[in-house]
């Protein structure tokens, strides 16, 4: 069986996203201006992610990472539509054994509680209708629940497929304090939470030995280290009271680094690990672990790292998601992150977001010939230069 | 599929007097890539006329960068202001009178001579004849010299004399030849605290207040172009490259 593969998704009337849609690749990353809409397209990812395999409420919501605010907010308002839609629209298509499937969604906003109502949703497989319910066909049906995963008509395991895919979607905005295990993540997710609690115990999962080599997932444990270029080694253990300052509070399993500048080689210490070394552990275990979601997003993927070290990860990253058969959507200010990023490779996509007169959101997907890639003209100075749209107009 | 336009200029305010005018010439809303002044703390380029004239120096290929990426710029356009011609040296540093030893040996902008104001052209230039026509053509001159090998199908350069601010005024009090008014920004726009009503700090051209002023250009457009030849010329460009 074919791996599941994300083909379109479109978005109408959420937010700034007035009617977007855009073709996934397995690596997506979003480059554009503050306030262009970025992260309104991570957090309408949620949103769809909820409403197919879930309900759409402020529970739901925070669940996926996606901030909570005024319910007149999740719906487009602007002056220049005269007669506002009625509802906000989603629907994402994609391929799965040879198939092609569509799932489309209306909802209308939640008005008195916080629940989203389904006005209608429909399932299409090969174009060809598996599942529908509108408001007026089945007013009976409970209205403030999806029915792609309890609907009889899509019982088949490829239907059960695609809902584990897209549902376990979140938005991934890792923390420093909380990587290190001394603050408990707020939205603890399985395997990691949002924030990157419990990183060391996802750590624990993927380091392992395979015959003579020690290994991080799929990686060897030599070329994780190269990401960390201060650490020899790094293991993941119950906090003992000689590394730790007793006054630090900490979960049950810490991460623990050796420093290869420090005499005391046998020494592991986790409490000093620098920020970038945790985030890059962080990105690495969600592109690996098996019980990590299969589609998830990270806003502003550069966070924490040197600039040549979130160039390297991007490359690593980016090529773990592929061999999972993951999909990501992350959102960068760094203009080496774009460098290391494959674009000659289909399966990675780059998208800038523009505002247009209106203040719609535009999204284009960028692609740069091989060509001028080999002409010594990075993606980073590209983009710098103002040649790929998706920077600040006036600064 | 909107069409995509590259904007060379001095600085943002022109910027947005550009993209509000294509769009009024073209009639539709095009999507606008600000290419310089750079949008870089490093300001490789620097911003103002130095800014555009080293831009067209050293992009290698604009022709390439035009069809090598998806989606494509359909054309770009060149500004800088006509008043270069009257307060800078170094764009005269090629002219024929100019007797200089350094002459056609560097870059004019990389010219030790000017860096150290030893620069020995005497303005104003005596190679060129005066007037309008003739001002507009020495600077396009000047920058086509560092476009020799580019297509120009799709590139446009536009010089609004003295500068776009003379198409504010042109546009707010449809003024006879207001392109002979130097300095039209300090001298009549910036004159008070508001200009038609519109708040205007002496100092600074903020955005804002460019905002406002080109939405009255664009809608303004034909007693633009009816008082400045510049304004004429560029919807004649526009039109020769995008329609
Ligand atoms: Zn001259
Ligand atoms: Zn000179």
């Amino acid at each position: 069986m074919s791996e599941m593969k994300l083909k379109k998704i479109t978005i109408q009337n959420f937010k700034s996203l007035y009617d977007v849609s855009f073709e996934p690749g397995r690596v997506n990353v979003f480059i554009g201006a503050n306030g262009s809409g970025k992260s309104s397209i991570l957090e309408a990812i949620g949103v769809l992610s909820a409403a197919m395999t879930d309900r759409v409420n402020t529970v739901s919501l925070q669940r996926k990472g996606v901030r909570l605010s005024t319910s007149a907010l999740y719906k487009s308002k602007f002056l220049s539509i005269e007669k506002e839609s009625k509802t906000v629209d989603f629907s994402v298509g994609w391929k799965l054994a040879g198939h092609d499937y569509e799932y489309m969604n209306h909802m209308t906003v939640p008005v008195d509680d916080d629940s989203w109502k389904y006005f209608a949703e429909s399932v299409t497989c090969d174009g060809a209708s598996v599942y529908g319910r509108s408001n007026r066909s089945s007013a009976q049906l409970n209205n403030k629940i999806g029915y792609f995963t309890i609907s009889e008509a899509l019982s088949a395991s490829e239907y059960s497929t695609a809902a584990k895919y897209i549902g376990d979607y979140g938005i991934y905005q890792p923390d420093t304090l909380t990587l290190r295990g001394t603050v408990a993540d707020p939205i603890q997710t399985n395997p990691i939470g949002l924030n990157g609690g419990r990183l060391a115990e996802a750590i624990q999962d993927l380091l392992h030995e395979e015959g003579e080599d020690a290994m991080f997932g799929s990686m060897f444990m030599e070329d994780m280290l190269e990401l960390i270029d201060w650490a020899s080694d790094f293991k993941v253990g119950k906090p003992k009271k000689t590394i730790l300052n007793p006054g630090v509070p900490t979960t049950q399993e810490i991460i623990e680094f050796r420093d290869k500048y420090l005499k005391d080689t046998a020494s592991f210490t986790g409490y000093d690990a620098s920020e970038g070394a945790l985030y890059v552990l962080f990105m690495l275990s969600l592109a690996m672990h098996e019980k990590a979601p299969k589609m998830f997003a990270i806003d502003s993927f550069d966070h924490a790292m040197n600039p040549r070290l979130a160039r390297k990860v991007a490359e690593v990253f980016s090529r773990k998601i592929i061999e999972e058969n993951k999909t990501v959507f992350m959102t960068t200010h760094n203009p080496l992150v774009l460098d290391g990023l494959d674009l000659s490779n289909d399966d990675i996509r780059l998208f800038t977001t523009d505002r247009n007169k209106q203040g719609h959101v535009e999204v284009r997907r960028v692609q740069v010939s091989e060509k001028l890639l080999k002409m010594n003209q990075p993606l980073s100075r590209l983009w710098i230069n103002g040649v790929l749209g998706g920077v600040p107009e006036l600064l | 599929m909107k069409k995509v336009i590259g904007i060379v200029s001095e600085g943002p305010t022109d910027y947005l007097v550009l993209k509000a005018v294509i769009d009024k010439i073209t009639g539709k809303e095009n999507r606008y890539l600000p290419l310089q002044p750079e949008p870089d703390m490093l300001g490789r380029y620097g911003n103002g006329w130095k800014g555009v004239w080293r831009w067209c120096k050293e992009t290698e290929s604009m022709g390439m960068l035009m069809q090598e990426i998806q989606p494509s710029i359909d054309a770009i356009v060149i500004q800088m202001d006509g008043d270069v011609v009257r307060k800078e040296k170094e764009v005269h540093c090629r002219c024929e009178t100019t007797v200089c030893d350094e002459k056609g040996k560097a870059f004019p902008l990389y010219c030790d001579k000017a860096a150290v104001s030893k620069c020995p052209v005497e303005l104003p230039c005596l190679s060129h004849d005066e007037g309008i026509p003739a001002m507009i053509d020495h600077l396009k001159s000047v920058l086509e010299t560092e476009l020799e090998n580019e297509d120009m199908a799709h590139i446009a350069i536009t010089i609004p004399c003295d500068s776009t601010d003379a198409w504010v005024v042109a546009a707010y009090d449809g003024l006879d030849d207001i392109e002979m008014f130097q300095d039209p920004w300090d001298r009549i726009i910036a004159k008070g605290k508001y200009y038609h009503g519109i708040r205007v700090r002496g100092n600074k051209k903020s955005t804002n207040t460019y905002q406002l002023f080109s939405g009255k250009v664009a809608e303004c457009w034909n007693t633009v172009t009816e008082k400045c030849r510049s304004a004429e010329i560029l919807e004649k460009e526009v039109r020769r490259i995008l329609m």
